[in-house]
């Protein structure tokens, strides 16, 4: 109620500002106001391995979510608004909540947070989402597969745990490059310390691809956790690690216990400024192919939609349109736009591989 | 149909413009005299100054236009609290002039240019032409229809750019001559007062709907949005605030109705100065028939004139001090405009280009010049 009476102030506030939202002015005062978004400062960066690192934040508002859910973060890099999806890793309810970040080679928005965010910044966050997460009730034992990065919404569901209920029995099969790239090992090992019925697994599997040895089999499952298949599983990593997993619990009478965590990963134009791709518009339904010269709107109007647009030259902005995924290339300078939600201006951009635009 | 991108040629003319097989076609000369190469030329040029300052803009930009943005809000906010002593004259005046100010600043070099999405790429939703909505009754979307479509695309092309005298005012020997031309000067200087309403209305296109090429239905829900605006506008300025100070109700009128006034005042002098000062070419629809990319920048360049000052006038102006450089790059941000000026001046000069520019004392008197002479009666019947 106390956000009801809040947002009613705030309405007749809006009359004050207007044509502003009262954020506007609010936002002078108070840097962490947003009745639109979510709006966080960062308290604290610390470090996990030589490449990833936990960034504690405290947001405007309590953020309510589930263990292994993620949320999005918008950073400004060199002046331009970067949103990538983290998963939460700290335990639902406290007034900061965290994410752990790991570098990615050229990883632009990764390594920002990892090796350049301060305390006292303010990042831009979206509501937590996600099914990636614990069941209601725990009626069977757990098993945990992840690699690399993918270790973060686990870490996030085995502290609520040990938050709350404790860990009965769970068993967490982790891959990392080395044991120096390994992250919360320490943090795993002190709980599994506490709790009797954790139990962790380490495979290290070097640089590049994993040794036969290290890849996820029904063998090495058998071996390293005899009941898998009657455990609630989770897997979050690496796309071929997801695969391995999906492909073992396709062997089981239940495969409906493995429950699968996608970073999906951003695509990346082709070289060739030529090479178009396949174009879907979402709103409209419509799907057609464009080679990498046509205009978006011509591609548009030719699949017999009449989207809104006026010079026809890129000056106006009156033809722009969000970006669902892939990239689009801007014809006059060979720009490549490729983050989900950019705003498109289709008469004067080309579809750089396949693409999808919400029109 | 599939298209090429940069099409030989960009205008709309090109698509709708009739079979010519058995036709001799004369080609048009552009009205600046140069050559189709040299044009191109021009063009090239002026394309690799755009990619220049794309490849540019970054953290310092980003930070400059957050810096006026908060220098505005605090502007706002310390001009309405003084207005409540405004029963005390110097209160009333600091307080006047700090909000006139920020509403100067607020349409000129935040909201005008952040509707031109100069800033989009930043990616900030608060900072985004899509969402900006202005302290002005104009309602954005509209503004951003009858400014960033017609009068950019078409700067200073009489019967296409409704900017040219905003269809109240005889700005061209070309224009039609009417016995109710004589009193111009005076409609321009009740345009002056009330410039924000002449922009606000400016898109309903009324001789359109008059004509009937516009239909009545369109002009409605225009009209309609027009008057939400104006409405919300009103109830701040002349309702609300005003009624907070209790029985300090009238110093806030006057104060918040004289900053609009001065703010109207200052962004016609300015406006007014960007295409109408003498040397400054007006342009027919065989001068765009079938034109090039390099013939639209040197139009863009013979349609525009700078006003030379300060760095002063060049924020309050919202860096249309720079007008020429706005009209060739009207999606770059406000703030490089001074840096790449020289060089656009230098390249106009190489290509034999005029580069009108002037203190504003000069352009200004120039326009009022304009506006009285072609008040008076041609000596001759118009031809055409």
């Amino acid at each position: 109620m106390f956000t009801r009476s809040r947002d009613r102030v705030a309405a007749v506030a809006s009359v004050l500002s207007s044509p502003l939202p009262i954020d506007a002015y609010v936002q002078m005062l108070d840097p962490l106001w947003s009745t639109t978004g979510i709006r966080a400062r960062v308290e604290a960066v610390i470090p996990e391995t030589s490449r990833a690192a936990t960034i504690v934040l405290r947001p405007g508002r309590p953020l309510a979510f589930e263990a292994g859910q993620w949320i999005g973060v918008g950073v400004d890099i060199d002046g331009v608004r970067h949103r990538r999806t983290y998963s939460l890793t700290s335990v639902p309810g406290g007034r900061t909540v965290t994410i752990t970040a790991q570098a990615i080679p050229d990883g632009l928005v990764s390594n920002h947070l990892v090796h350049d965010l301060r305390p006292g910044d303010i990042v831009h966050l979206e509501p937590p989402a996600g099914e990636f997460t614990l069941p209601a009730a725990i009626d069977r034992p757990l098993l945990f597969v992840t690699g690399g990065s993918g270790i973060t919404p686990v870490m996030g569901m085995l502290r609520t745990l040990a938050a709350g209920c404790g860990i009965l029995d769970a068993v967490v099969l982790h891959h990392a490059p080395s044991a120096d790239e390994a992250i919360f090992a320490s943090e795993l090992a002190a709980l599994a310390e506490r709790h009797p019925g954790l139990r962790v697994v380490h495979t290290f599997t070097g640089a590049g691809a994993p040794p036969p040895e290290a890849e996820l089999t029904v063998a090495r499952l058998d071996a390293q956790c005899p009941d898998w298949r009657a455990r609630h599983a989770w897997s979050c990593g690496p796309a071929p690690l997801l695969a391995a997993a999906e492909s073992a619990w396709s062997t089981t009478d239940q495969p409906e216990l493995l429950r699968i965590e996608r970073f999906r990963p951003l695509l990346f134009a082709p070289d060739d400024p030529g090479i178009g791709g396949s174009v879907r518009f979402t709103a409209s339904a419509a799907d057609t192919v464009a080679d990498g010269h046509t205009p978006l709107l011509v591609v548009a109007e030719s699949a017999g939609l009449l989207p809104k647009h006026g010079c026809r030259m890129g000056i106006c902005h009156s033809c722009i349109v969000p970006l669902v995924s892939g990239c689009v290339r801007d014809l006059r300078d060979g720009r490549v736009q490729r983050d989900p939600g950019d705003l498109v201006q289709i008469c004067v951009s080309a579809a750089a591989g396949d693409v999808e635009l919400e029109l | 149909m599939t298209a090429t991108f940069p099409p030989k040629t960009i205008s709309p003319f090109s698509d709708a413009t009739p079979p010519v097989d058995d036709l001799v076609v004369i080609p048009h000369p552009h009205p600046s005299g140069l050559t189709p190469e040299q044009l191109d030329s021009f063009g090239l040029e002026m394309d690799a100054l755009r990619e220049e300052l794309l490849q540019a803009r970054g953290e310092s930009d980003a930070n400059y236009i957050r810096r006026v943005i908060h220098l505005q809000r605090r502007l706002e906010v310390a001009g309405r609290a003084a207005l409540f002593a405004g029963v005390l004259p110097p209160f009333w005046l600091a307080g006047t002039t700090m909000l006139a100010l920020a509403k100067i600043l607020e349409n000129m070099e935040i909201g005008h240019n952040v509707m031109h999405a100069q800033w989009d790429w930043m990616r900030d939703p608060d900072i985004h032409s899509s969402t900006w909505e202005w302290d002005n009754t104009c309602p954005a979307d509209q503004w951003k229809h009858s400014h960033n479509e017609m009068h950019h695309m078409w700067t200073n092309v009489l019967g296409r750019d409704r900017d040219v005298g905003y269809s109240v005012l005889r700005m061209s020997d070309d224009q039609p001559w009417t016995k109710a031309t004589r009193f111009q000067p005076a409609y321009a200087a009740l345009l002056a007062l009330l410039f924000d309403l002449g922009v606000a209305f400016h898109d309903l296109e009324i001789e359109h709907v008059v004509d009937g090429t516009k239909s009545k239905e369109q002009a409605q829900a225009q009209l309609k949005a027009i008057g939400a605006k104006i409405g919300r506008q009103s109830l701040k300025d002349y309702v609300v605030f005003p009624a907070l100070a209790g029985p300090f109700f009238f110093p806030v009128l006057t104060g918040n109705l004289a900053a609009n006034v001065a703010r109207n005042l200052w962004s016609f002098t300015i406006i007014f100065c960007g295409h109408f000062p003498d040397g400054v070419a007006q342009f027919t629809d065989a001068d765009v028939e079938n034109e090039t990319r390099g013939g639209w920048y040197a139009r863009q360049v013979l349609g525009s004139a700078n006003i030379a000052g300060g760095k002063l006038l060049d924020l309050l102006s919202g860096n249309l001090s720079y007008q020429i450089e706005h009209h060739a790059f009207p999606d770059l941000p406000s703030n490089r405009y001074a840096e790449v000026a020289p060089r656009v001046r230098e390249l106009c000069e190489r290509h034999g280009l005029p580069y009108n520019t002037g203190s504003l004392p000069k352009q200004f008197g120039s326009v009022v010049r304009r506006i009285v002479r072609l008040a008076r009666k041609p000596a001759e019947p118009a031809s055409g």
